[in-house]
């Protein structure tokens, strides 16, 4: 073959590549013009049958042909190939606003969430948990909490008592837990939290007959109400913001003397005076104060040498104040619309 | 407790705003719940002379007013108003504190300009029936609101128990807000010395019920109204003026705390004894109902029977009538519980019971009378010399010896000694002493009987604004019961399968736990309603009722869980054993374009199987049970390595009627501690070296032969070689004869050792099939 011949072959070829339109025949003349039986190959496998001093330029021609027809079809190829891709994804375009694979989602209660969070808090400042029977002793419930039999602070918890079990009720309280926890742990020093379901022959908007607790109890040498109001302060700020108000309000509990309230400035208002807090800039949060003699007694404390501090909140109370609930019962329907009201709305 | 702003301020003299007393008192630990202005608003209302009356009509007078300065007409429809009287008078253009501005209006032909005015329309008083009587030396045309000092604050005070014993009156009130402003504190009144009369009446007490009682005789000397003073002051604290020795008494009661109880004297009979009740011995108390008595209420008796439930209610038989114009009134002192367990058990809370009922001072009953002695005349009456007395007045508390350093420690206030004796001081106690305090409270605190007590007052006087702010030493962590991290874990498991958290109560309608088969084991003794009254047996309870109220308000989609005791009874001893429960039914997802399923006893079983992999617990197997509430052919056991975790199935649809469902509800509940002791720990395990070989295996067996049995039989045969299997299909129909089914599996073979070969494959499977055939009637299809 003369070098002539392989500049025909070049116009075919280029020709033929020129022509395939698709990938499938770009591919073809890959086939057609580069294969082991296409006639470049066949040309170099010929070039032994030519006089010596052609075979060096023919060759190199020959083999500069093949890598030249290789980069156009690599090209072409490539380019096809993209063009193809273009095409499939504009095919493959959805309307991202139609709805996702919907997943049906659960969670928690609202007062669940609260009781977490009123836990976790308390965990953190040192208070491991305990817990206790929602069916009490009558005695542990009342006597030992140094509420006795015609004890005025008996009204102001009305109780549930049970058929046919003398000396048993519904507890009124978590308090109860206390004592069982101190007994359980005298004369070490104990810092414990219950939370627990309590149950009171009330039900109106803000009182359910069946409701939560969660008590704090701390027992050792030296504890003083400084301590308590600490506590208290640190649990408050924790809970409700750094610089949110606080105050501590002498109140009264058969079951700690000295005894306080402990009030936070209204959330709702900061303190201007809305409906929530009754127009008064503050809103009760616990009771608490120090752990009465008897009931130190009672747990197995000497109350010459330990002192203690208590305090206790209702978990409804706190889910109530938190989340913008105005009617206890909501908590106990099971009603879903109000349930899956605390995550995200359902689209 | 309702506290006049007015009424402190006359014993107490000058006194801060109404704003600032509320603060101060709620920093006492009487805390002030709402603060409120009577008569506030009230503008031009005058004082005017009902100079003639004359009816217009059957209901409605005409009253011609001279108001000092001229003449004007009303129409009113009282009948209480007679010619002379002194009157509220409201001409057009008088502001009333509901916010009216008054116009003249026309009655029967008759103009009326402007109305006369009931306490109720002043804001001082409940009583609408009638227009309100001023005294006959108001000033003709003063202003009203300055007449009667409007606005006045009315203080809502909620008293704890604590302070329900001394400050359930006015004096005690003012005392606490003495010693806070730093003010000399009101000691109250002298002791009546009843002076040379005889002992005209003969009294005999039981010293236990009644340690001390007095009687002193009273006979009225002139007809006079109650004063207006007096009338509002009972308004205010929501008692209602009636006659005025009646109101006299009540007053001295909200004045210093001593209740008092007039008797008709001319209606007893004989000498009086105050003892306690026999069983079933009846009194007709003043509000006309007949109560029947128990021993250990105390009641009052004449020679007759019993006159008075004491310290709680008179009776109608020695009732004060407006003929009365003779009294027989009795102080005295009541056993505290005797009172409240009597007040509690019959529903009388009266204003008397509930102050008897937290205990009086002992020489309160001498202080009422001379307070009484006092006042009678305002009314026309008098206190005749002589007394009718038993019993002893109970010695004061005794002086407390308190270590200074014991409430140094435990309020964490450095307080002095000194400091100490100066804030009890400021509250009235007596207290000195060298080393320890001696500490004596003031008659009116017979509560403060131990060194915690004295603390108390300490804390209280220099105010709890003193206590520091530090920290408790760290004290070490207990052991936690796991019950309560399981709990939350397991609810949090089908949270994340679409459950949703319901709480309900744990008291429920006992016939609703019937229906599920679970009858009551414990009662509630004085229920609070029908539905209320049982101790749940299981949560389903709860979780159906919500479901029901769910699909009530038009939601298929119901997936709930709840964790939580339900209750049993062992013996006498009741058992609470903590559960979890789910309940699903309707579809998965609302309506929608995609797929929404219809649940079904495999939906539960799946997310229950799902839910356990998540609290780490395997080897699960389900059993067919037989539980009555269930479908008897869609419902199991679960166990998890022979431990029995609880069940699961599809509602019966005969229970599903009952509840009032109107669709299939399959229910699963669980026993926390089982699932606790199911619980795997987390241990890593090597990864298998040699590949699996997958075989698929189509069977054929009778209908009645489980997947259960099938898998078991499976399982035996191949040993440790199966690794998994997993079912793909189960087939009923031609070309599968009648009454068999053909079972479909994919097994997965590895070995731990080796790699498998075909032939390895082959051997097993035709061992599996070899022994499926020989248990379970199987035959490869």
């Amino acid at each position: 073959m003369a070098a002539g011949s392989v500049e025909e072959l070049r116009r075919q070829a280029l020709e033929a590549i020129d022509a395939a339109r698709d990938l499938e025949a770009v591919q073809a003349a890959r086939t057609t013009w580069l294969g082991r039986k296409g006639p470049i190959v066949d040309a170099l496998r010929s070039i032994k049958d030519r006089p010596p001093e052609e075979r060096r330029d023919l060759g190199l021609e020959l083999n500069r042909l093949r890598d030249e027809l290789e980069a156009i079809l690599s090209e072409r190829e490539g380019s096809l190939e993209e063009e193809s891709l273009r095409r499939r994804l504009a095919d493959e375009r959805v309307d991202v606003t139609l709805p996702g694979r919907p997943r049906a989602i659960g969670g928690p209660h609202p007062l669940r969430m609260a009781e977490a969070e009123l836990v976790r808090v308390l965990r953190k400042i040192g208070f491991s948990i305990v817990e206790g029977p929602e069916v009490e002793s009558e005695y542990l419930n009342f006597e030992a909490l140094n509420i006795p039999e015609d004890h005025p602070a008996r009204e102001m918890q009305d109780t549930f008592y049970l058929r046919d079990l003398p000396g048993l009720l519904l507890r009124t309280h978590t308090s109860p837990v206390q004592v069982r926890a101190m007994r359980a742990s005298a004369p070490n020093p104990l810092r414990v939290i219950c939370p627990g379901r309590v149950y009171r022959r009330d039900d109106d908007v803000t009182h359910s007959p069946v409701f939560h607790q969660i008590e704090g109890l701390a027992v050792g040498e030296g504890i003083g109400m400084h301590h308590l109001k600490a506590t208290l302060y640190e649990f408050a700020r924790q809970l409700f913001g750094a610089d949110v108000p606080l105050r501590l309000r002498p109140s009264y509990f058969p079951f700690t003397e000295p005894s306080a309230e402990l009030d936070v400035g209204c959330p709702f208002c900061h303190g201007q005076g809305c409906r929530v807090c009754k127009g008064s800039g503050w809103i009760e949060v616990l009771g608490s104060g120090m752990v009465h003699p008897h009931v130190l007694r009672e747990g197995g404390y000497d109350p010459e040498r330990f002192t203690g501090f208590a305090f206790g909140l209702g978990i409804e109370r706190t889910a109530m104040l938190r989340y913008g609930i105005d009617d206890v019962r909501l908590l106990y329907l099971g009603d879903l619309r109000f349930l899956t009201q605390f995550q995200g709305s359902e689209a | 407790m309702q506290v006049l702003y007015s009424w402190l301020r006359e014993i107490l003299g000058d006194l801060p705003p109404a704003e600032e007393v509320a603060d101060l008192l709620t920093g006492l630990g009487l805390e002030v719940e709402g603060l409120h202005l009577q008569g506030e608003g009230l503008r031009g209302a005058i004082v005017a002379r009902a100079a003639d009356v004359s009816p217009l009509t059957a209901r409605l007078w005409r009253v011609e007013l001279d108001t000092g300065s001229g003449r004007a007409v009303c129409v009113t429809g009282a009948s209480n108003v007679g010619r002379g009287a002194r009157v509220p008078y409201a001409p057009p253009g008088t502001r009333l504190p509901d916010g009216r501005t008054l116009e003249p209006a026309e009655f029967h032909g008759q103009v009326s300009e402007g109305m006369l005015l009931s306490a109720d329309e002043i804001g001082i008083g409940a009583d609408h029936d009638g227009i309100l009587l001023l005294p006959q030396d108001a000033p003709l045309g003063q202003d009203l609101a300055t007449y009667l000092g409007l606005p006045d604050a009315v203080f809502d005070v909620s008293l704890t128990p604590s302070f329900a014993q001394h400050c359930q009156n006015m004096l005690g009130v003012a005392r606490e807000l003495a010693a806070a402003l730093g003010l000399t504190l009101p000691v109250g009144p002298e002791r009546w010395r009843p002076g040379d009369g005889d002992a005209f009446l003969a009294v005999r007490t039981d010293p236990a019920l009644c340690p001390l009682y007095l009687g002193a005789r009273l006979v009225r000397e002139d007809e006079r109204p109650t004063p207006l003073q007096v009338q509002r002051r009972l308004w205010a604290a929501g008692m209602r003026p009636v006659l005025p020795i009646v109101d006299l008494t009540n007053y001295v009661m909200l004045e210093i705390g001593q209740p008092l109880h007039p008797f008709a004297e001319g209606r007893l009979v004989g000498a009086i004894e105050v003892r306690s009740a026999r069983p079933d011995e009846e009194i007709e108390t003043l509000d006309g109902l007949t109560r029947v008595l128990e021993k250990g209420d105390i009641v009052i008796c004449d020679e007759v029977g019993p006159v008075a439930l004491a310290g709680i209610m008179g009776s109608r038989r020695a009732e004060v009538t407006e003929e009365t114009s003779e009294v027989f009134l009795e102080a005295a002192l009541f056993r505290p519980g005797s009172v409240g367990a009597a007040m509690r058990r019959l529903g009388l809370r009266s204003e008397a019971a509930q102050r008897f009922a937290h205990g009086l001072p002992g020489s309160l009953p001498w202080s009422a009378l001379q307070r009484m002695s006092e006042l009678l005349p305002e009314i026309g009456w008098r206190m005749l010399p002589g007394i009718a007395a038993a019993g002893e007045e109970p010695a004061p508390p005794p002086a407390i010896t308190v270590d200074p350093d014991y409430v140094r420690r435990l309020l964490g206030i450095d307080l002095s000694q000194e400091e100490q004796c100066d804030a009890l001081r400021r509250l009235g106690f007596a207290a000195g002493g060298d080393r320890a305090l001696a500490v004596t409270p003031p008659y009116w605190r017979i509560d403060v009987l131990e060194p915690w007590d004295v603390a108390e007052e300490v804390l209280r006087s220099v105010g709890i604004g003193r206590l520091p702010e530090e920290l408790p030493p760290p004290a070490p962590r207990i052991a936690e019961p796991p019950t309560y991290a399981l709990r939350l874990e397991a609810l949090a498991a089908l949270e994340a399968l679409g459950y949703r958290d319901a709480l309900s109560y744990s008291l429920c309608d006992p016939r609703e736990l019937e229906v599920l088969g679970r009858p009551a084991e414990v009662a509630t003794a004085n229920p609070l309603a029908v539905d209320m009254q049982a101790l749940r047996t299981t949560l389903l309870q709860g979780l159906l009722k919500a479901a029901r109220h769910n699909l009530a308000h038009g939601r298929q989609e119901i997936a709930l869980c709840e964790a939580g005791r339900v209750f049993g009874r062992d013996g006498d001893a009741v058992v609470e054993t903590e559960m979890l429960a789910a309940v699903l039914a309707g579809s998965r997802l609302p309506f929608g374009r995609y797929d929404a399923e219809r649940v079904d006893f495999f939906s539960l079983k799946g997310d229950i199987e799902a839910a356990l992999r998540l609290l780490r617990v395997g080897d699960l197997d389900f059993a067919p049970s037989q539980d009555p509430a269930l479908h008897p052919g869609r419902q199991a056991d679960v166990y998890s390595g022979g431990r029995h975790l609880g069940r699961l199935g599809e509602l019966h649809p005969s229970v599903q009627r009952r509840l009032e469902l109107d669709l299939p509800v399959m229910v699963g509940e669980f026993r926390l501690a089982e699932i606790a002791l199911a619980q795997m720990t987390a241990r890593a395990k090597s990864m298998p070296r040699f590949p699996a070989l997958i075989r698929d295996l189509a069977v054929v067996v009778d209908q009645a032969v489980t997947y259960g049995r099938l898998r078991q039989v499976l399982r035996a045969a191949l040993g440790e070689l199966l690794v998994a299997e997993t079912l793909f299909d189960v087939f009923t129909g031609s070309p599968v004869p009648d009454g068999k089914k053909s079972l479909a599996l994919r097994l997965t073979l590895q070995s731990p050792e080796r790699t498998l070969t075909d032939a390895d494959a082959e051997a097993a499977i035709a061992r599996a099939l070899q022994a499926l055939g020989e248990h379970c009637g199987a035959q490869l299809r």
